[in-house]
């Protein structure tokens, strides 16, 4: 278990580094901070990754500027494994200049992330190779998230609803880049539909490309994610992930919202484990109004999270054996799930939705005798999952399916910035409930399984043993729940946070989930930014896809596990 | 006179055959159900009895939609082109000691001939749509359902040399001793699995993959049409059945007077029905090409030494035959089991890591 | 007995039989855009088990009658759900399910988001709630069949021909 090191407020981290100035702790927090000018960013990038080990980009996205100085800025963190050091670094664009370099060139995993940035704030990265859209229509004008842009008074208008069904408003990814200068431009390590679309099938046979789409709609597309394929037979040659059929202008509608108001919209965020995002938005606003949670309310957090994401991972099983076309393990899934459905009813008052998470604790205790039942409910479970194992784990169809089909390298996870039970399943040994111990997870002893060598079957196999460990925690949870207060008294009713920035993350079933958050002193939040796990993970599927066929894409989906409401926003 | 008689033997045929689509399509949905801790249809008659009746009706008042690109001619004519098979192997098929359509000296030969049309229907439909997915699902089925069916007849070869004859009522009658299930076993894992990739049943369902293709070579049918694909499967499903019956299992042979002997015959065709819809949802599916490789690879060498070995063991006695079958049977379990397991060699569960201090 | 007389005679039983077999067959297209399409899986599996009545989810916008938008659409997918809509064959339904597509739910003032599918397409039933519960989803469907039993035309046929979908205007 590696512990933060406690005096590393940007004395250590940016030492010797040239081109930074402005050198301390973020906001209120300890996380070590420093701004640097755009010339200069890639090179400071490349010292910490490559001279200090910070190998891991956990966010990358931009803010407006306070209404004084206009423009906006650019902000980075990059983290190191080996001690769980975070660094952000700011870079500040004026208004006629938002230009900056891209750093698609350090971590792969930038690009789609930029892409977002471009999209909606307007920022062009030089040097990127991609540049273009990617959760609005192509079609879209201007940027949504600057303060500057005309949000429709009453929503969208009939008018406007007329004209987006007019067109589909993208002709896919043969649209042109916005500036980039394709010389001097990065170049992706994976191949690109556009390019392979086009290119000649097999010369004896002189068969054509096939350019296949994938969703929207699709039955495994688990949500609406829509794939681009380039195929040669049944062989894929190049894949593109496009989204954003979901983007329902969250982190916007946040800027408009109170801070308790929010907590309910970041719910639908990751709405298959709501709580995580509700976790990790309350500790940033905790860390920004200087909010101590009383340690029940802790504790009630950590049960919930582990609940949450013993259900998500359900969820995911039953998504994994319907691709594979095991439609058993599906219901037999669905219907283990209904059982701590019902407690999250019971105790939260909602089966998906919670809204149960406050800041400085939870909404309410646990229900008269709902620990029982619940402690009742847990030691079933590991029985059930046996059942689950006995249909696929052992099942020779299964693992033809799975074993050795879309291995993914470390140094691929690490340029990809991949977390979660995707990561461990290459034996990249990250779990923040561990290494970063928040809420109460001090207290617990988390074991974390890794994986073999990161095909899909280890996604599969760590994600089940990520529910056997679950349920450990949970019962561990209930039987250390200590008396107290499940909220801090003194709470106000209308936070209005000290101005200042805070970057929490927590362990979502899906990876590092985080939340950028600023405030402006104001009661309504500043700039929300929820770092999405299921986002990285999702990009790195263009770098595995190709080379195997259609039938591993699936199996290879089932395994990312999505979630598109996180994803797109 | 005997015009009439064939008249109302085609019609009998028909509604029999029409009616236990109807009741195998039922027996899918509940027993699916079942297994998956939940009903299936309860409203619709008597537990769900009239529910495929109510999707067929429904279906009959669907708009008919073509897609505007599609093949017209061929688009049309696929459905037909695959429910046509479906009956036509009953103009082969024996039900009772009296009652056959025709009996062909090589009813066998007949049978499978006609059953290979239903390939090419799919193929047709997969191409008269217009759509990549369909194309795709129509070459897959293509391609399974032609390498499985070698494997099936080789397998039923040996069912025919003990028999000595390829006529359907002869081999029902050469089991009147003893069941082929006792003395070709093996073969009879070899024609169950053929007869799952005929079937386009999971997990061999490529074709029709849900997960991928949507609905594979039925995507862009509706109404009547779809409804024509899918009674044309579960017709098959029964229809093979039947079969697996006739050959194996005695057909109508049984403890009850031979006038009764078709109520034997559908309860062992309904057991060889539940057995199918059971590893419908109890399995995964296989990647079309591994589908490929386990047929040539696998089934087909396995169904060339089976009727090697079954030749040998007619030549020699009985009792050597039933032992090389059971010992052919065990060393394919074995071997299948092995190359499931050198695909997952060393992959197990991870238990969780040491926590390191 | 005059023309139409004889025709609603011969016409009557069919008629009958087409409504009961589309009141007790339903087969909704597996369409699931957010958060609801988790409570739409729900309904179809052990605990509710719609298939009980006769719905059966299918894949191909071809094959199935009912459109249970479930989730929020945007700008983007807008296209999409008209097209798979399109591709339907009549009679078919649409089912409004959750908030966002009853009437752009907690996002509804957003930039991207339309406030609810009726702007897209002629909706049949409307089931509120974020997400609602299974058991709403599942009277929603319910409500469907028993106006097919009794002979009412889903809402799509009620619109005149060459109309498009959109709130009458007011």
């Amino acid at each position: 278990m590696t512990t933060p090191a406690p005096e590393v407020a940007g004395g250590q981290v940016f030492e010797g580094v040239s081109g930074v100035f402005d050198v301390g702790p973020l906001g209120r927090g300890s996380i070590p901070s420093a701004a640097t000018k755009p010339t200069r960013l890639v090179g400071v990038l490349s010292e910490l990754k490559d001279g200090r080990g910070f190998t891991h980009l956990s966010l990358l996205t931009a803010a407006e500027r306070p209404a004084e100085t206009a423009g906006l800025k650019m902000v980075y963190a990059v983290k190191r494994d080996v001690d769980s050091t975070l660094a952000m670094l700011t870079v500040t664009l004026d208004e006629g200049a938002l230009r900056v370099p891209t750093i698609a060139g350090l971590w792969s995993g930038a690009a789609p992330l930029e892409r977002e940035v471009f999209d909606l704030f307007g920022v062009v990265f030089t040097g990127h190779p991609n540049l273009r859209r990617i959760v609005l229509r192509d079609d879209f004008e201007g940027h949504p998230l600057r303060k500057e842009f005309p949000m429709p008074p009453a929503g969208v208008t009939t008018e406007r609803v007329a004209w987006a069904l007019a067109s589909h408003g993208d002709d896919g990814p043969a649209l042109a880049p916005e500036t980039s200068d394709p010389a001097h431009s990065v170049s992706l390590p994976y191949p690109t539909v556009t390019e392979e679309a086009e290119a000649p099938g097999d010369p004896v046979l002189h068969s054509e490309r096939l350019v296949l789409n994938m969703g929207p709609q699709h039955p495994s597309m688990h949500g609406v994610l829509h794939l681009w394929l380039a195929l040669e037979g049944e062989q894929i040659i190049a894949a593109d992930a496009t989204h954003g059929y979901l983007h329902r202008c969250l982190e916007k509608l946040c800027e408009s919202r109170s801070y308790r108001a929010c907590t309910a919209m970041v719910d639908r965020s990751d709405y298959v484990s709501g709580f995580h995002t509700e976790l990790a938005f309350l500790s940033a606003v905790e860390e920004l109004a200087e909010i101590e949670v009383p340690r029940k309310a802790q504790y009630l957090r950590v049960l919930m999270g582990e609940l949450a994401r013993l259900t998500s991972h359900h969820t995911w099983f039953a998504a994994c054996g319907l691709d594979l076309g095991a439609y058993t393990p599906f219901l037999f899934a669905f219907r283990d799930r209904e059982a701590v459905l019902d407690f999250f009813e019971e105790i939260t008052g909602g089966r998906m939705m919670f809204n149960y998470f406050r800041p400085g604790g939870v909404k309410d205790d646990l229900p008269p005798g709902a620990a029982e039942r619940l402690r009742t409910c847990l030691e079933g479970i590991p029985a059930s999952i046996d059942g689950f194992e006995a249909l696929l784990t052992t099942n020779e169809i299964f693992r033809n399916r799975t074993c050795g089909v879309g291995v993914i390298a470390p140094d691929t996870i690490r340029d990809f910035g991949v977390t979660g039970p995707m990561a461990r399943a290459s034996r990249v040994d990250v779990d923040l409930r561990r290494d970063e111990p928040y809420a109460a997870y001090a207290d617990f002893d988390v074991s974390v399984p890794l994986g073999e060598c990161g095909d899909t079957f280890d996604r599969y196999a760590v994600r089940i043993a990520e529910m056997r460990e679950s349920v450990r925690l949970a019962l561990q949870a209930l039987e250390g729940m200590p008396e107290g207060d499940f909220v801090s008294p003194g709470v106000p009713r209308a936070l209005k946070p000290p101005a200042g920035a805070a970057y929490r993350r927590v362990e979502s079933p899906r990876g590092e989930l985080g939340v950028y958050l600023e405030s402006d002193g104001t009661a309504q939040p500043w700039r929300l930014k929820i770092r999405s796990p299921a986002f990285s993970n999702l990009h790195v599927t263009p770098a595995v896809l190709p080379g195997g066929r259609l039938g591993d894409l699936i199996a290879i989906m089932g395994s990312v596990d999505v979630v598109m409401g996180e994803i797109d926003r | 006179m005997s015009l009439l008689k064939v008249l109302l033997g085609v019609v009998v045929i028909v509604a029999v055959v029409l009616l236990n689509t109807v009741v195998v399509m039922w027996c899918e949905r509940k027993w699916a159900g079942h297994l998956q801790s939940r009903l299936g249809p309860m409203r619709t008659g008597w537990h769900g009895a009239l529910q495929p009746f109510a999707d067929a009706l429904k279906l009959l008042g669907k708009e008919d939609l073509m897609p505007a690109d599609a093949d017209h001619v061929l688009f049309l004519v696929a459905p037909v082109l695959a429910y046509m098979p479906s009956i036509l192997i009953y103009s082969a098929t024996p039900w009772m000691e009296q009652f056959t359509g025709y009996s062909f000296d090589v009813g066998i030969f007949m049978v499978f001939a006609v059953a290979a049309l239903f390939p090419v229907a799919i193929l047709v439909a997969g191409w008269a749509s217009h759509n990549k997915y369909s194309v795709i699902g129509g070459f897959r089925a293509a391609a399974q359902q032609i390498s499985y069916e070698v494997p099936m007849i080789l397998a039923v070869l040996g069912v025919i040399m003990l028999a000595g004859s390829m006529k359907l009522s002869t081999i029902v009658e050469a089991q009147a001793s003893v069941w082929n299930i006792v003395t070709q076993p093996f073969a009879f894992m070899l024609f169950f699995i053929g007869m799952l990739a005929e079937l386009n049943r999971t997990p061999f369902d490529m074709p029709e993959a849900e997960s991928e293709l949507v609905a594979g070579y039925m995507t862009e049918y509706s109404s009547m049409r779809f409804a024509m694909f899918f009674l044309a499967e579960y017709t098959n499903v029964f229809t093979w059945s039947l079969f697996a019956t006739l050959l194996f299992f005695g057909g109508w042979g049984g403890p009850l007077p031979a006038v009764l002997g078709f109520v034997w015959l559908f309860l062992k065709t309904y057991a060889m029905v539940f057995l199918i819809i059971w590893v419908r949802w109890a399995l995964p599916r296989l990647r079309i090409d591994q589908l490929m490789e386990f047929g040539w690879k696998v089934l087909i060498p396995a169904a060339l030494l089976n009727v090697f070995f079954t030749a040998f063991g007619i030549l020699t006695n009985l009792a050597v035959l039933v032992a090389l079958q059971v010992a052919l049977l065990a060393g394919f379990v074995w071997l299948v089991g092995r190359l499931g397991k050198q695909a997952g060699a060393g992959a197990t569960t991870p238990a969780p890591t040491e926590v390191a201090p | 007995m005059d023309v139409d007389q004889e025709t609603k005679t011969l016409v009557a039983p069919l008629q009958f039989l087409l409504n009961w077999a589309r009141g007790h067959s339903m087969w909704p297209l597996t369409f699931g855009t957010a958060c609801c399409a988790i409570e739409m899986m729900s309904v179809g599996c052990a605990r509710y088990d719609t298939e009980r009545f006769g719905i059966f989810f299918r894949n191909s916008p071809r094959a199935a009658d009912c459109m249970i938008v479930a989730g929020t659409i945007n700008l983007k997918m807008a296209p999409r759900v008209r097209l798979l809509y399109d591709q339907m064959s009549s009679p078919k339904y649409v089912i409004a399910m959750g908030s966002c597509a009853v009437s752009g739910g907690p996002f509804a003032d957003g930039y991207n988001v339309v406030q609810g599918v009726d702007e897209i397409l002629p909706v049949d039933v409307y089931v509120p709630g974020c997400p609602p519960r299974p058991e709403a989803l599942m009277n929603a469907l319910l409500m469907i069949m028993e106006r097919n039993s009794a002979g009412i035309a889903s809402a799509a046929e009620h619109q005149t021909a060459g109309q498009s979908a959109g709130r009458p205007a007011t």
